[in-house]
């Protein structure tokens, strides 16, 4: 096997190493770039489990502070995978609850519920999968099947 | 020693700048727009598309015209940011990567595109030119078809509903003037963008110091004569290649700037428009096809993007219509393009004529000195 001269071989260890920097840079935007979406949720468990807050602020991270009330859904986009979560309940005397979570690199949405949280009932976060316009669709339809409306001259839709 | 000064030539060598001035100075009070205003727009427009005219100096440098295929790079640029909004990446890393993904692309583009205008030489700005219609469609087939299909696209909400292609318009939510705002820099009643004014500056630099290049001196010689640069032993073709694709890779760099602060992309025709504008600005700023130069490009940008915001107000108050202000600044813009190629041509002939009777030791044909 012919040896490189070491001009050659110089430029092709640059050229590597440039590739090899390139592939890097682009791995660390993507890790320190990639945005999620957190919903956060104030809502009581149906069951009666554990109550919605009277009202609280939840910031998570640098993001600018939002007030929930009984029933409110909101969200938070945030960039990145390990986040502060500080929920400060608005009834006098209460505690302030600061927690950090983590979100999967893969997850896009991620609900976070406070009234889970304050009540110590875990998992307080979950995955969270917004239907696609296609599944409603569908889940409108079954529903439809299910409850024929009456139409003018025909039955059902 | 003095000089005289010769006011015809001084009109000539720059008379569709002086035609667009005229023109915006009648505008500007007719349309009734405030000072502020339009000072704050054209400091957003300044930021928006400079770096794409930019884009255009360096294969005038190396003697190939405007460079039309830029609208190949603006296709890298926009398949860089239909991933990155795919991936979900947020603010400034998302227009970086963006970037790093359009990079092969455009090399890849600009490299086809300077192998196709070597073959095409003394044709290239129309080769070029319908270079882009031909990506374009091959740009269609990869975004509309095998985006979703072969090429895996994560999110539901970029897809068409058939479930793959990408839609017409892209929302750029997640990178929205990202770049604009990142250092906004607020001057009395203006906003300034100052990290894009920082990137625009570093790239003007970028041109100053590769004109002092091996490579830099090495185009200018190409664009003085081919000839005489073979004979001196540079490399036409490859440098003529590198002047496509560094206007290509830069193309692409200024389509992600322009689309992140627009905020959304039309997919399928984002990019048709952009080789158009680009040469519409520097040749309003006094550049020709021959020559190119940085302050061509600030003050192209400034009088056509001067023209753009008041036309339509003026088009208002004058005709009740402001759509025949933007069909009078659109019949501008080509009219530039169409002028500075006619001035170009008659100015070469002319040299040429004046050449031919110095050879013969008389007086030149007339037309252009």
């Amino acid at each position: 096997m012919s040896k490189l001269d070491p001009k050659t071989a110089r430029r092709l260890t640059v050229r590597a190493a440039l590739g090899v920097l390139y592939f890097v840079v682009a791995v660390i935007l993507f890790l320190t770039g990639r945005g999620h979406t957190i919903l956060v949720d104030n809502k009581a468990d149906p069951a009666g489990s554990y109550p919605a807050l009277k009202g609280a602020v939840v910031s998570i991270g640098r993001a600018k502070p939002m007030e929930f009330y009984p029933g409110d859904r909101d969200k938070f986009i945030v960039k990145g995978q390990r986040h502060v979560l500080r929920v400060k309940p608005l009834a006098p005397g209460a505690q302030e609850r600061t927690v950090e979570f983590r979100v999967p690199l893969g997850e896009d949405m991620t609900l976070v519920s406070i009234s889970k949280l304050m009540a110590g009932v875990e998992p307080w976060y979950e995955t969270f999968t917004a239907p696609t316009a296609q599944e409603r669709a569908a889940e409108r339809a079954a529903a439809d099947a299910e409850n024929p409306v009456e139409t003018f001259g025909s039955f059902g839709p | 020693m003095s000089k005289t000064i010769d006011v015809r030539k001084i009109l000539a060598d720059n008379l569709v700048v002086v035609i667009f001035l005229v023109i915006t100075a009648f505008a500007v009070p007719v349309s009734g727009l405030s000072a502020q205003f339009i000072i704050q727009e054209l400091l957003t427009r300044i930021g928006r598309n400079a770096f794409l005219v930019f884009s255009l100096l360096l294969p005038i440098m190396a003697g190939m015209g405007i460079n039309f295929g830029m609208v190949l790079g603006a296709m890298a640029g926009e398949i860089g940011l239909i991933v990155a909004v795919d991936w979900g990446i947020l603010g400034v890393n998302g227009l970086a990567l963006a970037a790093l993904v359009g990079m092969p692309v455009a090399v890849l583009l600009g490299w086809l595109a300077g192998e196709v205008l070597n073959r095409a030489r003394g044709r290239e700005m129309v080769t070029g030119y319908i270079l882009g219609f031909f990506m374009d469609g091959v740009y269609q087939l990869i975004v509309l078809y095998m985006m979703g299909s072969i090429i895996p696209i994560r999110s539901p909400a970029i897809t068409l509903s058939r479930g793959y292609g990408i839609r017409n318009t892209l929302g750029l939510d997640s990178v929205r003037q990202s770049l604009d705002t990142l250092l906004a820099v607020r001057v009395g009643p203006y906003v300034l963008p100052m990290a894009t004014y920082v990137v625009i500056g570093l790239l003007c630099l970028f041109i100053l110091w590769f004109r002092r290049t091996k490579l830099g001196q090495d185009m200018r010689a190409i664009g003085q004569d081919q000839g005489v640069s073979h004979s001196a032993g540079i490399a036409v073709e490859r440098t003529r290649i590198i002047a496509i694709v560094i206007s290509t890779v830069l193309a692409m760099i200024g389509q992600i700037i322009f689309l992140q602060n627009m905020g959304n992309m039309a997919t399928y025709n984002a990019h048709k428009q952009t080789g158009f504008f680009a040469a519409a600005a520097l040749l309003v700023g006094g550049a020709s096809v021959s020559k190119a130069t940085i302050p061509n490009v600030f003050i192209g940008v400034v009088l056509l993007h001067l023209m753009y915001i008041v036309m339509p107000r003026a088009g208002a108050q004058l005709f009740g219509q402001a759509q025949i202000g933007e069909f009078f600044r659109d019949a501008l813009s080509y009219a530039a393009i169409a002028m500075a190629l006619v001035i170009y041509a008659w100015r070469k002939r002319a040299n040429a004529d004046k050449a031919r009777a110095g050879l013969r030791g008389g007086e030149a044909a007339g037309g252009a000195k």
